[in-house]
């Protein structure tokens, strides 16, 4: 009986813990909330770990849906990482 | 779009520069107005023909009626759906509501329940659930599966190199005998018909807006069927991608077109709400500004730099953020309008 109760408690625990990681995840944020800029203008991204441990995050840049202009590695020393993009878009008919 | 991938995950988020500024990839067809005119007319010369079934079970509410409708159309299927409405309204007191399915065949979210339509008929509407293939309504699982695995196999690209026989003709015109059944029920107003869909549900909307001017409003969601020839200016076209196919550019070009919202919207005035969402790869977000830049009506464009096709999933703080600050904007939306 007692055995049964601390796997049960057990089983209990480990899925709190899956599910606090699981819920913690990185969080990805802009300089403009709506997310709509002008054509030139600067794009300054930001990553938000929520206390998640992660030491290195690939980020890709993809432009029109197609084209991937740029993928590189950032190093996550703080709760909150910055990078930056610039895009453009191309010309109305 | 930017994308930060780590051990155990994924996170993405889009941006949008100048989105007013995006236009259609390609002009429409020179006979585009001609072509549908000509459509429209043979539509109308069918004779009218409607095969209704009262549906009674204890899912219906005793305040209304629902019936499982059949409307005859060009072919090659009639519109089919359920139809509900309150009971006792009094004639031309209220607003006309068509529902609108997503892309698929056997799924839940393809076929045309009578709680659907429900929903919007205690929100004192007269309102049609019109399924996308003209199939029979409340068929067992086999009959759905069956249609997916023949019939209607990827039928988005059927029939895609002449425009007579290219599967969304079909479709359309079942849209517009849909739409003419509602506008024929004694308790429609006469003024409002809110067309509302997701994504091939969406596109259907908006191409209900543009067929149709008596569509008064349509709320598109993530909707399909947007700038299909976008390919031509380096950008990507909305669901299906019919031109990204393998067959010749030049005879896509003599079918596609005169199905793509980009080119139906023109001159519609209808009010479009609608939901982008800005890391959304089946109907990119640059498609749907296009689509939606010629149409001359009031827009409420909500863009969601974190929503892809689907909403964020369930119980996330995205979906939180999701359903206070885009979701319930739609729902006030409808109940504003259906007031």
């Amino acid at each position: 009986m007692i055995k049964t109760r601390t796997f049960v408690f057990l089983l209990i625990c480990l899925t709190f813990f899956s599910l606090s990681a699981k819920c913690q995840s990185l969080l990805l944020e802009q300089i403009n909330s709506d997310g709509i800029y002008k054509a030139g203008e600067k794009i300054d991204y930001y990553l938000i770990t929520n206390g998640k441990t992660v030491d290195t995050v690939s980020i890709t840049i993809i432009k029109n849906n197609k084209v991937e202009v740029e993928k590189k590695k950032i190093i996550v020393d703080s709760e909150r990482s910055s990078f930056t993009a610039a895009l453009s878009i191309l010309p109305a008919q | 779009m930017v994308t930060a991938s780590y051990k155990d995950g994924m996170a993405s988020l889009g941006s949008m520069v100048d989105p007013h500024l995006l236009r259609p990839g390609a002009v429409a067809p020179k006979d585009f107005k001609a072509y549908w005119k000509q459509q429209k007319k043979q539509l109308n010369a069918l004779k009218w023909e409607v095969k209704s079934t009262p549906v009674k079970n204890e899912t219906i509410p005793s305040a209304f009626s629902c019936e499982d409708v059949e409307i005859n159309c060009l072919g090659p299927k009639p519109a089919r759906g359920y139809y509900v409405k309150p009971t006792g309204s009094s004639p031309k007191s209220l607003p006309a509501v068509l529902l609108v399915h997503a892309a698929g065949v056997k799924g839940s979210w393809c076929r045309s329940e009578p709680s659907n339509a429900i929903r919007y008929a205690k929100m004192d509407a007269i309102c049609f659930d019109l399924n996308a293939h003209g199939m029979l309504n409340g068929q067992p699982e086999e009959y759905y599966e069956q249609l997916e695995q023949g019939e209607l196999k990827g039928y988005w690209t059927q029939g895609i190199t002449n425009r007579d026989d290219y599967y969304f003709r079909g479709m359309y015109l079942r849209l517009l005998r849909t739409i003419e059944f509602l506008t024929r029920q004694p308790e429609w107003d006469g003024k409002r018909i809110l067309v509302i869909g997701e994504s091939q549900g969406g596109g259907q909307a908006l191409a209900a807006a543009g067929l149709d001017h008596r569509v008064s409003a349509v709320i598109a969601l993530v909707p399909a069927m947007c700038d299909w020839m976008a390919t031509q200016t380096g950008l990507k076209g909305g669901w299906p991608q019919p031109y990204d196919s393998d067959e010749s550019k030049a005879v896509l070009m003599k079918t596609i077109p005169y199905f793509d919202a980009a080119y139906l919207l023109k001159g519609s005035k209808a009010t479009i709400f609608t939901e982008i969402g800005f890391v959304d790869v089946t109907c990119p977000a640059s498609s749907i500004y296009a689509a939606v830049s010629q149409a001359g009506g009031k827009k409420i464009i909500m863009g969601v730099p974190y929503r892809a096709h689907h909403q964020p999933p369930a119980g996330s703080d995205l979906e939180k953020l999701w359903q206070e600050t885009v979701y319930k904007k739609r729902l006030e939306f409808i109940d504003n309008y259906l007031r």
